[in-house]
């Protein structure tokens, strides 16, 4: 009985793993390459882009990685405003453009860059307006969600109002796919453990744990 | 001494040694996948410590020259690590990692990790916890900021590992049977909560080790009479839950209460155990005393309402507090007002966010699993009562086990739920959360592994294993789904 009860921990563990593990691992994902201005949680605020101006934010984290922007614009109207995008770094200059969206308070829109970024370094993404009509940049002033860029409008800075910006791969990953870049990430944030290591770490996460308490409970039941 | 160590080590039962690996492994995993700095107020409790190993002060509430020291915030803000705390779909900024100023040698002066003096939100604390952590901070082999970090979380998770260890003694006591005495223990080293808080840096793992320490010291002293050493024991963890969070002065009257049981059970030893516990109650008076010079002085209150960390009685309504108890629990009576407070109730704190809720509340569980688990603690509460009834003679014969028990966990939530009340009185904030009944956790293992323990062995054993097994499911899941929200 005590046997059968410690197979029963491996076989509950091993048919939820399947279960539940495998499509969460095997599932394709958006893959984010940084966010370096976000979102409001409870409130929004915008940065207003008058007509034929650019606002320019930086400085934001670029990456060889990154191949689109995502960002909020609040935009009225009858037609869609085009929005030009430079983003630079020291030698490096990309372009694209924010066009064909939908109008609403805060419309998510999506720019595919000329080229990524040859390196990792800090950069300054700017927008032109190019319409008759004034463009509404959204993110938040919330105090716990602002972060270091700073957004300047025509040369002048916005205040304390940070538009969502999100940097993409414009890949669809599974976790399973990218399990070395998160391996190495995590390794890396602790600021201690080398990446190599994180490979047994997970294997003795992920085996160990349930054989441990599998064996725990056997040994122990001996002794009863 | 030595060779008293090794001795107690060869003798240690191998099942226990796997426990032990098992929170390890749980809690380091936790340590490794949590962004540095995103558990809750980890960004305030590290300042904390840091502050108090770099210049032996603690920071001040409503003063000082930051709220965290310039080394601090040369890795919080470029790394994005401040901002995202809150936000599931906001990640750190990976690739400033090797050009951000974390603290490495030469990298910033000394005076950078000085002047985190306040105002710090975790001021309010007495010291133990953060001068411990100070001692992880100063001895760390790893001197950047998120190296110290990192060494600092692993001692939180030396407490965790103590914690399972004393659910094992407490479950040895308890239970006859040595697979229920596993099943207890295994049951804390998987509790997905317990862990994610073993990962960060944050008093309530030690708040949670005291508890559970006191919480033997007062079974051994019901079941087999005072001695010295379980009274002293008592007496510290009381004495250090004081003087570690302001939730732990609960362990003041459930000891004293502990001590009383013991002189009704143990009459012959009345006179010594009353003496004991004048000596116990001495330091535990000295203990309040010193917390709460401590707060005060680090608050500017002269330490009122230090004990709680609790707003004002004043004006404190009984019916309007049984009321608001009553529906934390069940639905509404007709005759009832509306409770005060948003709608926030057993569901939040027992099932969503005592098994999840993870790092500052951005990683969760689906939904659904959080139905399965309260469909689950459904089913143990009908187990348990059942068990009750049914062993009713083993639960009068053991009756100051379960006065214990009992005291343990009333006055835990009594205290929980009266501040929440206050504080729902003048603000939005419940306050209490599921990470505020991990003192109770040896409890919730014991518990479990009692009804299986009482159940015939054929059903009792197999139902071991499906809880241990879903519990590894929970456990591993919470991890992945941390990496994923952090590092993906």
């Amino acid at each position: 009985m005590r046997r059968a009860s410690a197979l029963l921990v491996l076989i509950v563990f091993a048919i939820g793993a399947v279960k539940w593990y495998v499509p969460w691992l095997t599932m394709p994902r958006t893959v984010v390459t940084s966010t370096p201005s976000l979102d409001g949680m409870s409130y929004r605020a915008e940065v207003k882009v008058p007509a034929r101006k650019t606002a320019c934010i930086r400085p934001l984290p670029l990456d060889p990685g990154v191949r689109q922007i995502r960002m909020l614009l609040d935009v009225t109207g009858a037609q869609a405003p085009v929005v030009e995008l430079t983003l630079r770094g020291a030698g490096y200059e990309s372009h694209g453009r924010f066009a064909n969206y939908p109008l609403s308070a805060a419309t998510i829109v999506l720019a595919q860059l000329s080229r990524p970024p040859d390196r990792a370094e800090d950069g300054e993404l700017c927008l032109h307006n190019t319409s008759h009509r004034a463009i509404g940049l959204v993110g938040t002033s919330e105090p716990e969600s602002l972060t270091v860029p700073v957004t300047y409008v025509a040369g002048k800075p916005a205040g304390e109002i940070d538009p969502a910006i999100t940097f993409l791969t414009g890949e669809q990953r599974s976790v399973l796919q990218r399990a070395g870049t998160v391996l190495d990430r995590a390794a890396a944030f602790t600021g201690v453990v080398p990446g190599w290591l994180m490979w047994p770490l997970a294997l003795l996460f992920f085996a160990g744990l349930p054989l441990a308490v599998a064996a725990a409970l056997l040994l122990a039941g001996r002794r009863s | 001494m030595a060779a008293l160590t090794v001795a107690r080590v060869r003798g240690t039962p191998i099942a226990l040694a796997l426990l032990l690996a098992v929170a390890a492994i749980h809690g380091t995993a936790w340590a490794i996948v949590m962004a540095p700095w995103n558990g809750p107020d980890e960004v305030a409790h590290f300042a904390y410590a840091e502050h108090l190993a770099e210049t032996g002060h603690g920071p001040q509430r409503n003063g000082g020259t930051g709220s965290q020291s310039t080394a601090e915030n040369s890795a919080l803000f470029p790394l994005n690590l401040y901002p995202i705390r809150l936000q599931p779909g906001a990640k750190p900024n990976y690739s400033e990692l090797p050009r951000t100023k974390i603290g490495r040698a030469g990298e910033l002066p000394d005076s950078a990790r000085k002047d985190g003096s306040g105002p710090n939100s975790a001021a309010n604390y007495p010291p133990l916890y953060y001068t411990y952590e100070a001692v992880a901070y100063r001895i760390s082999p790893w001197r950047s900021e998120l190296g110290r970090l990192f060494t600092m979380r692993l001692f939180t998770v030396a407490l965790f590992v103590l914690t399972v260890g004393l659910t094992w003694c407490i479950a040895g006591e308890l239970l006859a049977a040595g697979w229920a005495r596993a099943l207890a223990t295994a049951l804390v080293a998987l509790q997905p909560k317990l862990a994610s808080g073993a990962g960060m840096v944050n008093p309530d793992l030690m708040l949670v080790a005291l508890a559970t320490g006191e919480l033997l010291a007062a079974v051994r002293i019901v079941r087999r009479g005072p001695t010295a050493r379980a009274v002293i024991a008592l007496a510290a963890c009381s004495a250090g839950g004081v003087l570690t969070h302001p939730r732990g002065y609960f362990l003041v009257p459930f000891a004293v209460i502990a001590l009383g049981v013991a002189a009704w059970s143990f009459r012959e030893r009345r006179v010594w155990t009353l003496a004991a516990g004048a000596v116990a109650g001495a330091a535990m008076v000295l203990a309040v005393a010193g917390a709460m010079a401590w707060v005060g002085a680090h608050t500017g209150t002269g330490g009122a309402g230090a004990g709680t960390g609790s707003p004002s009685i004043a004006g404190f309504n009984m019916r309007q507090f049984l009321s608001y108890v009553w529906q934390f629990y069940l639905p509404k009576l007709t005759f009832m007002n509306t409770k005060v407070g948003p709608p926030y109730g057993y569901r939040q704190v027992y099932i969503e966010s005592f098994f999840g809720n993870f790092a500052s509340f951005s990683v969760n569980y689906r939904l659904v699993y959080y139905d399965a688990l309260q469909v689950g603690a459904a089913l143990g509460i009908v187990g348990l009562y059942t068990t009750v009834v049914a062993r009713w003679r083993t639960v009068i014969a053991n009756w100051p086990v379960v006065v214990l028990s009992v005291t343990f966990f009333v006055g835990l939530m009594g205290l929980l739920h009266l501040v929440s009340y206050l504080s729902l009185r003048t603000g939005p904030d419940p306050v209490i959360t599921g990470r505020y009944l991990l003192p109770a956790v040896a409890l919730y293992g014991v518990a479990a592994a009692w009804v299986c323990a009482s159940l015939p062995r054929r059903i009792g054993l197999p139902l071991a294993g499906v809880l241990l097994g879903a519990a590894i499911l929970l456990a591993v899941g919470g991890v992945g789904l941390s990496a994923e929200r952090f590092y993906a």
